[in-house]
């Protein structure tokens, strides 16, 4: 391979990137500047060589998108990991079960909103069917998503969780998790586990505020509230104040409070509230730049599967500074936001 | 046969935990669990499961004098133990995740 750079660019990045940290404004505006530009073509070089380690997506000379194919199954209360008796496909009216039309529906919610806010089609990208299995288990007290392609919803315990159907917010964090893997693979354990959890609540929370048509000051930025047992009442996590959400809460809210070895929906708390500070400090809908930005540092090749905190909030600052500008409210936010979680930049 | 068990992960994220005894399952059931446990892989982690969201349970036992355990993940459990885990909703105790 020959050495990317010699072909357009005399400042190794390297260099570049020491600069942009300068504390003198015009070198640093210029350093930023540079790298943007050059990160554009880094960017697109990166993005080609990636798609070439993957199988290629289908090339159409018409693409049509913007319409999901849904399948809803009822899995009849057993552990079978595969799909059990359709209950409803695309098109289909209402089931008289109710699971599974808020499964159908919230499928219908999440598709809509990555394929308005962002036009990617599906889960990876290239149209794959939307399948939901509900009634999952005796009582079972989750939603998961399985890895290959199916979002699991159990019906609750009654005590820590109900029907997990309920939740448009679970519903878009199972199919997230989905969009995860078909983009930075996010590795389940450690900080990007976390990473991978709060990815899942971000799009989650923005799929019920897209769906409720609220904004950033009108959500409550609680996960999970439509779907706690009396246990857990009132929500499962809270992105505005981790650590609140309920009795038995303990997410910490920046790094102080980093739980070393903690569960994935721990430490998740951190870069969770980090997006509450950007979306709440820009005002308006969390999708006009938070979400875009994150949606961004999320596809960006750069983004490996081992990702650290700092990783993912340097590449969402990139992001930020390539298309708002270095010194837009959008990239400041942005820096706001990891601040206040105490994620260092640099 | 007396095991400890916590069930950890899970959309909730919230570990909840129990002592079981097979002895509140059918006879029946309670020998099928017994033979699972005496044959669970002890001493060993969970294998990290593909997905998100899902359960990994903990079972320590001090059968015998010492103490041994096993995590699994939930595609790992026998169905023979189900019956027995089956008891967690009701008796568990909820635990702080990072506890
Ligand atoms: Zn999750």
């Amino acid at each position: 391979m020959t050495a990317p750079y010699a072909q357009h660019c005399i400042l190794p990045p390297g260099l570049l990137y020491r600069l942009a940290r300068c504390d003198e404004e015009a070198l640093r505006d210029a350093a930023l500047n540079a790298l943007a530009l050059d990160g554009r073509f880094r960017l697109a070089r990166a993005e080609s060589a990636a798609r070439l380690l993957q199988l290629p997506r289908p090339v159409t000379f018409a693409w049509i998108g913007g319409q999901p194919q849904r399948t809803i199954y009822d899995q009849q209360h057993s552990e079978s990991q595969t799909p059990g008796v359709v209950m409803r496909v695309e098109g289909q009216a209402p089931s008289k079960d109710q699971a599974v039309n808020q499964a159908y529906d919230g499928l219908g919610a999440t598709y809509s909103f990555y394929w308005t806010v962002f036009e990617r089609d599906s889960i990876d990208g290239a149209s794959m069917p939307l399948l939901g299995l509900t009634h999952y288990g005796r009582r079972y007290p989750n939603a998961f998503w399985d890895g290959a392609g199916h979002m699991f919803f159990g019906d609750g315990d009654g005590r820590i969780l109900t029907q997990t159907t309920a939740g448009i917010d679970v519903i878009g964090h199972e199919l997230t998790h989905g969009v995860i893997q078909h983009e930075a693979n996010l590795t389940y354990s450690g900080q990007s586990g976390a990473l991978n959890e709060s990815v899942s609540d971000v799009f989650g929370i923005q799929v019920k505020q897209y769906a409720l048509g609220q904004d950033v000051h009108s959500s409550d930025w609680l996960i999970g509230a439509d779907v706690v047992g009396p246990l857990l009442r009132p929500a499962l996590r809270s992105m505005k104040q981790p650590g609140t959400a309920n009795p038995y809460d303990d997410q910490p809210a920046d790094m102080n409070g980093y739980v070393p070895g903690g569960d994935v929906h721990i430490n998740s708390g951190i870069p969770n509230h980090a997006f509450y500070v950007v979306a709440t400090t820009l005002g308006g809908h969390a999708w006009d730049a938070a979400g875009p930005i994150w949606y961004a540092a999320l596809a960006d090749p750069q983004l490996r599967p081992n990702a650290t905190f700092r990783d993912f909030a340097r590449i969402t600052v990139r992001h930020a500074r390539q298309t708002y500008g270095a010194s837009s409210d959008q990239t400041h936010a942005v820096q706001q936001g990891w601040e206040a979680v105490k994620v260092p930049l640099c | 046969m007396r095991v400890h068990v916590t069930r950890r992960g899970g959309l909730a994220g919230v570990a909840l935990h129990a002592t079981l005894d097979t002895a509140q399952l059918t006879a029946a059931d309670a020998t099928r669990a017994e033979t699972a446990l005496r044959n669970l892989p002890w001493d060993r982690l969970a294998a990290e499961p593909t997905g998100a969201d899902r359960f990994r349970y903990e079972v320590v036992t001090a059968e015998g004098g010492h103490e041994r355990h096993v995590e699994l993940s939930e595609t790992e459990v026998p169905d023979a133990l189900r019956p027995l885990l089956a008891l967690l909703p009701d008796h568990g105790q909820i635990r702080r995740a990072s506890g």
